[in-house]
Order: C-alpha cells, then sequence, then structure tokens
C-alpha cells in the first residue's frame, strides 16, 4: 500500500473520531446522530480500491469499537460483514463513483452492521433491551439518510485531492469537473 | 493481475480473523486504551465544546454488557466482610452526620419582614447560642428536653428557645451547665401571639386541645378575643413580643381548626411550627428585652380607675 493511502486512512480515521465525539454530539440532536464511521467506511469503499475501502472499514469500526462498543471487536466484525454483504449485492452499482450509490450504500451500511451488532451481540450474551436497541437503530439509519450524502461528498473530495480514487472513479470525477470547468469557461488539463 | 485477485480474496477473511482476535483483548486493556486515547483527545473535545456530555456513540446504547458482581474467590479471607461492615457503619454514621447538621440549618421562615416605622425590614435572628438535646424525659405526661447550655453559657429562665428559626419552647430550669426547656405544647406553656392576616393578638397555650389532631397529633390552643376577627385555616400564627421572652415575628405555628366559645371568644387549634419529635438541636435566645417601666400599683388601690 502507498504512503498516501495511509495517510488518507489516517485522515479519515480521526477525521470520524472527532466527528464522533466532539461535533455530533456537541451539535446534532440524538435523534439524527449517525454513525460516521461506517459512512465514511462505505464511501471509501465506493470510490476506492477495494483493500482501501476494507481497511477502511475495518480501522473506522476498531475506533468505533474502541469508544463505543460494549463488546470489543463486535463492531469492527459487524462492519466487515455488512460491507461484504453490500460489496455482494451491489458492488458494481457501489464501486462506479457515484454519490448516490454511495449515499445508499452508506444508510444499508448502517442499517446492517446494527443490525448484526444487534443479533451477534445477543449471541455473545450482551444484554439488549430491544425497544431501545430498534429506536437506536432507527435513529441511526434516520441520521445515515441525513449525513450520508454530505460525509460521501467529503469523503469523495478528500479521496479525490490525495489521490486515493480507483481508476475508473477517478477517470469519472475528473470527466465531470473538466466538464463543470468547461461550462464555466475554463479548461483544465488531464 | 494474479496477486491483485489473492490480494483482494485473502484481505477480507484477514481482516474479519482480526476482528474475531480482538473478542481475545481484555476488557482491561481495552478500558486503558479507551482511557488514554480520550485523554490524549481531551484538548480536542474541550475545544468543541463536548467535554462533560455523553459523547457515546451511538452503537453504544445498543447493547450493554452484562455486569454481575464478581463472584468471590473461593477461600476469600474475612477481611474483605470486615472492611465491607466498616464501609456501612461509616456511610451510616456520615448519613447521620449529614441530618444532624441539616436539622441545625435555618428554616426559611413565612415571614421574612416585620413593619417598623411605615417600611418593611428584614427580621433579623436575636442574639443566642445553641444547644444540642442531650436528654429527654416525660415529667407529669408532659416531654422535657434537657440541653448542654446553662446559666454559666447566658442562659436565662424563661429564654425563649428556637429550632430552624421558629419557636419550639421556653427555658424551664437552669443549672450551671444545663438547662431544660419545655416544649410549646406543655400544658404550662404561654406565648403572646398573633394572626398574621388578620393582625389579632392573643395567647398562645399549651395543654388540651380544643379537638384532637390527626393521628395523635399534639396541638396548641390560641385564645383570641374579637367579635369577628375572619380567621381561616392556614393562617400563620407569630409571636407578638409581648411576653418579654421573643421579639416579634417568630413563627409560632399554623391555624388547623377555629372554635368560637361566646360572644366574642374563641379559641383556635394551632399545629406548632416544628415537629417536637425531631429536635436535637435548639438556638436559645440570650438576647435580653428592654425592661418596661411598669407603673406600680398604690397601697390601697386594687384597679387603676377603682375606688
Amino acid at each position: 500500500m502507498k504512503l498516501r493511502y495511509a495517510f488518507g486512512l489516517m485522515l479519515l480515521v480521526a477525521g470520524a473520531v472527532v466527528l464522533q465525539l466532539a461535533v455530533f454530539p456537541a451539535f446534532v440532536p440524538a435523534a439524527i446522530r449517525p454513525d460516521v464511521g461506517v459512512l465514511l467506511g462505505m464511501a471509501a469503499l465506493a470510490f476506492g480500491p477495494r483493500e482501501f475501502g476494507l481497511a477502511c472499514v475495518f480501522a473506522l469500526g476498531l475506533q468505533a469499537d474502541l469508544f463505543g462498543s460494549a463488546r470489543f471487536g463486535l463492531l469492527t466484525l459487524c462492519s466487515l460483514l455488512s460491507a461484504r454483504l453490500v460489496l455482494w449485492v451491489a458492488w458494481r452499482e457501489l464501486t462506479r463513483g457515484d454519490l448516490l450509490a454511495a449515499w445508499v450504500g452508506g444508510i444499508a451500511g448502517t442499517f446492517l452492521t446494527h443490525l448484526l451488532y444487534i443479533l451477534l451481540g445477543r449471541l455473545c450474551g450482551l444484554e439488549v433491551l430491544w425497544g431501545q436497541a430498534w429506536l437506536t437503530l432507527l435513529t441511526l439509519v434516520l441520521g445515515a439518510c441525513v449525513w450520508g450524502l454530505l460525509c460521501a461528498w467529503v469523503c469523495g473530495r478528500l479521496m479525490y485531492r490525495l489521490n486515493l480514487f480507483s481508476l475508473p472513479v477517478r477517470e469519472r470525477w475528473a470527466a465531470d469537473e473538466r466538464l463543470a470547468a468547461a461550462r464555466k469557461g475554463k479548461v483544465l488539463r488531464a | 493481475m494474479r496477486r491483485d485477485y489473492v490480494r483482494s480474496h485473502v484481505l477480507f477473511p484477514g481482516l474479519v480473523l482480526l476482528a474475531l482476535l480482538l473478542f481475545m483483548v481484555p476488557g482491561v486493556h481495552v478500558e486503558s486504551l479507551r482511557a488514554r486515547s480520550l485523554s490524549a483527545l481531551s484538548p480536542l473535545l474541550r475545544l468543541s465544546g463536548a467535554a462533560g456530555r455523553n459523547t457515546q456513540p451511538q452503537a453504544a446504547l445498543i447493547a450493554v454488557p452484562v455486569t454481575a458482581m464478581p463472584a468471590p474467590p473461593p477461600g476469600a479471607p474475612p477481611e474483605n466482610h470486615a472492611a465491607e461492615d466498616a464501609l456501612r457503619a461509616e456511610l451510616v454514621r456520615l448519613l447521620y452526620e449529614n441530618g444532624l447538621l441539616r436539622s441545625a440549618l435555618p428554616a426559611p421562615s413565612p415571614l421574612i419582614l416585620a413593619e417598623k416605622d411605615g417600611q418593611r425590614h428584614p427580621l433579623a435572628t436575636p442574639a443566642g447560642l445553641g444547644a444540642d438535646v442531650i436528654a429527654r424525659k416525660v415529667l407529669w405526661q408532659e416531654p422535657v428536653l434537657a440541653l448542654d447550655r446553662g446559666a454559666a453559657d447566658g442562659i436565662k429562665l424563661h429564654s425563649g428557645v428556637l429550632h430552624r428559626g421558629a419557636v419550639v419552647g421556653r427555658i424551664i430550669s437552669v443549672a450551671p451547665h444545663v438547662s431544660c426547656m419545655a416544649l410549646l405544647t406543655h400544658r404550662g406553656m404561654s406565648v403572646a401571639a398573633r394572626l398574621v392576616g388578620s393582625r389579632v393578638e392573643g395567647v398562645l397555650q399549651g395543654g388540651p386541645q380544643p379537638y384532637a389532631g390527626e393521628e395523635g397529633e399534639r396541638l396548641c390552643r390560641m385564645a383570641v378575643v374579637g367579635r369577628d376577627i375572619n380567621v381561616k385555616a392556614g393562617e400563620v400564627v407569630v409571636t407578638s413580643g409581648y411576653d418579654g421572652s421573643f421579639p416579634p415575628g417568630l413563627w409560632l405555628g399554623v391555624v388547623v381548626g377555629t372554635k368560637k366559645n361566646g360572644d366574642v371568644q374563641w379559641e383556635l387549634a394551632v399545629r406548632p411550627a416544628c415537629n417536637e419529635n425531631a429536635v436535637e438541636c435548639v438556638y436559645i435566645i440570650t438576647a435580653t428585652m428592654p425592661e418596661v417601666p411598669w407603673p406600680v400599683m398604690p397601697e390601697g388601690r386594687k384597679t387603676v380607675g377603682g375606688r
């Protein structure tokens, strides 16, 4: 893995930690607070190479595990399994570099991750309060609907600037950017 | 190409395996790592104003670890139980001390203003000193409390006694270092009183009540003279200050019932402001009231206008 990927991974994890621990709890009501780690991980999976995406999902799941999981490792495992599930169902749609696909992938990833977390947590012997669990799952999905597009866009711009995109996605974003510049009368070099 | 294929297909199971291995990390290490991470991030959290808030991600709310009380190891030394008992005893002692200190706090009196010179002034607590109740005895079917202050401390006979800012009784005997007080409901007690709403004066007395209170509650009675005084239950009774023991405006109790004994005679049932069964420490008034030069009755005259 090239150094820029490691740098990008560190930036994503740091951003997720700051958003998750400082920004969202302070400024966003609990009803629409998303799981930023899953949203960023799914966006990285959608835009970047598959290995980088999976590494991002792992690292972001690990930070979520560290700061807010009842059983260390469980959230990481659930993130990985849900990412694999999303890739298995819709990898072609997800990885073509579309913002909308990353957004929907983030919502699906959030839902699957926490659904698996509830079920596997129950299997692991955690005390699951069902009403509260479903309510929290609902608020997380709602939060993903509200913030998912913004997270995907920010993650995409960051990865584009750091040149972390997979080749087809990079070509598509570059073409879009050239088109937008041409409409404003500017010419961008390839 | 072959290498990419292998890498892509090996990476996912490897990461899953790694996540499963994380399950085996002991909780102590996780807590330590979590604390260290939060400590490292604290400047950032403080900067964003999130410090002190619930910064747990939402996922933490879904499931919580089952926290069972750790079972004592077999053959654990009995010192653990002894330490636990000592802690419990300490807790009880602290709770008792806390209650004692709370009871010594002045209670908010319903009367905080007194009229003087046409203006209202806040009532000041009269000079005095605190005392602890050291004994309680029923004499002639009336409870009497012994206090740990006496004549050597400046206590005088008939001094007024307060509890949490309200009148609770009067000193009835004084020894050099100990004194005794009678409660408001004592049958020999008599305090000059005034109704706050109607401003009518009267005398508050202990002893037999016009009617019994709830569940055998001991009440006082207040004799009032007046044709139409318009007293209602709930009206506050305070000292009038005319008996020389208490300054005016101290809380005595609340009217709970009225009874008319004639054209101009009223007898009111008054519930004392203090719960007399919970008095542990009191405040004895030592301030001396101004002596009034009452005119001396001349020899051979029965009344002022008598013949």
